[in-house]
């Protein structure tokens, strides 16, 4: 069984449906477009398909052979096991996708893909440069040692990215039965939101059901619109900001640590951990969002922020 | 794509100049300048327990500045059509006078200068100064 580079092939199509989606989004007054902002995506998008180039896609190829030399059994490549490699696949690419979000280290990488303001089809390619060798070597490997040949891997993934694709646009609604099983525009622009009550969710790739099984669903509330972007937003368009700015604040946090407790922290801790509180992650924007709703059920005024008292979520 | 990596790398450059000057003809910038009510909205956003008090307001509205009731500091940028938000203590924020504007100089990665002309730009700049070397 042969197995298209399907990433080539769809490029062109790439193409067609973000100049499709703008001039939809231009004539029917839905969606936003900037240039500047698709200029630094699609920059991103372009320098994420050179990085791999440079060795880590060398590195990743070795790990999956080496992988497959001790491989415990061996599937065909058969119809069926491009099925049973997806599905796991897609469960590889939720956990993957959460750890993205929950620990820095792999956060500094996928925070480019979250850095846009906007919501449409460029943001889908604004990628990282850097975050090709150690998720990919982690989380895939297992696939290729339980006996998936490499190859079928690199496929289902390839379909896993595709599938994500068409997903990023504020044109398309509500889908019906379709959202109880896959992931759609409406799920994933709850993911990209900031606003309190979305964060954390909707982590999934091309199934929908392992948020709803991991208890990290939330759907979207026609009542209040998403605000996409990062907690943080970036100051600039520049793609090498974008690309390198976490991993620069972790070197600095890094730099001034007192403690081998802090150096952890500001590696593998949740993005916005910090000794003594004075930052947030997402665990205390959304405990401080729920006192001031709270309060202001109560009509009483907010509670003035005290984020010295607040612990960093784990 | 044709597998000729310099090649298909031209043809991708071209395609995304293509994108980007559809998307600038169909949705030219507007000259968005920034207003308070604007900067209000977007704190409230972001910083919902920062209660401003005090503001200065470029004068071409690419940046604003707050200070809050509890003395904290807020600055408000834009960036195209959106607006970019940091919170911080008074000591922290590392700005000066320069030419009758004030330039604040945020230390994360992600920032940039951020210049606000303004009248009393002067006493801002006194005011951090001085709650840096209180600092």
């Amino acid at each position: 069984m042969e197995f298209p580079d399907i990433i080539a092939f769809a490029v062109p199509a790439f193409l067609v449906l973000v100049l499709a989606e703008i001039v939809a989004s231009h004539v029917l007054k839905r969606g936003r477009y900037e240039a500047k902002d698709s200029a630094a995506s699609l920059i991103m998008g372009f320098g994420s398909e050179l990085a791999p180039l440079l060795g880590g896609g060398a590195l990743v190829l070795a790990a999956f052979m080496a992988a497959y030399e001790f491989r415990l059994t061996t599937i065909p490549n058969a119809w069926w096991a491009v099925a049973v490699c997806f599905v796991l696949d897609d469960l590889r690419y939720y956990w993957w996708h959460r750890i993205s979000h929950e620990r820095r280290w792999f956060w500094a990488s996928h925070i480019v893909h979250h850095s846009s303001q906007h919501y449409n089809l460029t943001t889908a390619l604004r990628q990282t440069w850097t975050g090709q060798i150690l998720g990919q070597i982690i989380f895939r490997t297992p696939l290729v040692f339980i006996g998936f040949h490499p190859a079928m891997v690199f496929f289902v993934g390839a379909v896993n990215l595709l599938y994500q694709f068409w997903i990023h646009t504020e044109l398309i609604g509500r889908m019906g039965p379709f959202e109880w099983i896959f992931n759609t525009p409406s799920h994933h622009r709850v993911h990209h939101a900031t606003n309190p009550k979305y964060l954390d969710a909707n982590y999934a790739g091309t199934l929908i059901v392992w948020d709803r099984m991991f208890g990290t669903f939330i759907p979207e509330d026609d009542r209040e619109k998403p605000r996409y972007g990062i907690v943080k937003n970036l100051g600039t368009f520049n793609p090498l900001v974008i690309s390198f700015h976490e991993w620069i604040g972790i070197a600095k946090d890094l730099f001034k640590s007192r403690s081998l407790k802090e150096v952890i922290g500001y590696t593998f801790g949740p993005p916005g951990w910090s000794p003594d509180g004075s930052r947030m992650t997402s665990a205390m924007i959304k405990e401080r969002w729920a006192r001031i709703h709270a309060d202001s059920l109560d009509g009483a005024p907010a509670a003035p922020r005290d984020a010295t008292a607040a612990q960093p979520a784990e | 794509m044709t597998g000729n990596l310099l090649l298909d790398s031209i043809i991708s450059l071209g395609a995304i100049a293509l994108m980007v000057a559809v998307a600038r003809l169909l949705f030219p910038p507007p000259p968005v300048a920034l207003t308070e009510a604007e900067a209000r909205e977007r704190l409230a956003f972001d910083e919902p327990d920062f209660r401003p008090v005090r503001w200065l307001i470029d004068k071409d509205g690419r940046a604003a500045l707050a200070e809050g009731a509890e003395g904290d500091v807020a600055l408000v940028s834009r960036l195209g059509l959106d607006l970019v938000t940091r919170r911080y203590p008074a000591a922290a924020v590392r700005a000066a006078e320069e030419d009758g504007a004030l330039v604040v100089r945020p230390n994360d990665p992600g920032s940039r200068r951020v210049v606000i002309a303004a009248d009393g730009a002067a006493d801002w700049a006194r005011k951090f100064s001085a709650a840096h070397d209180i600092r």
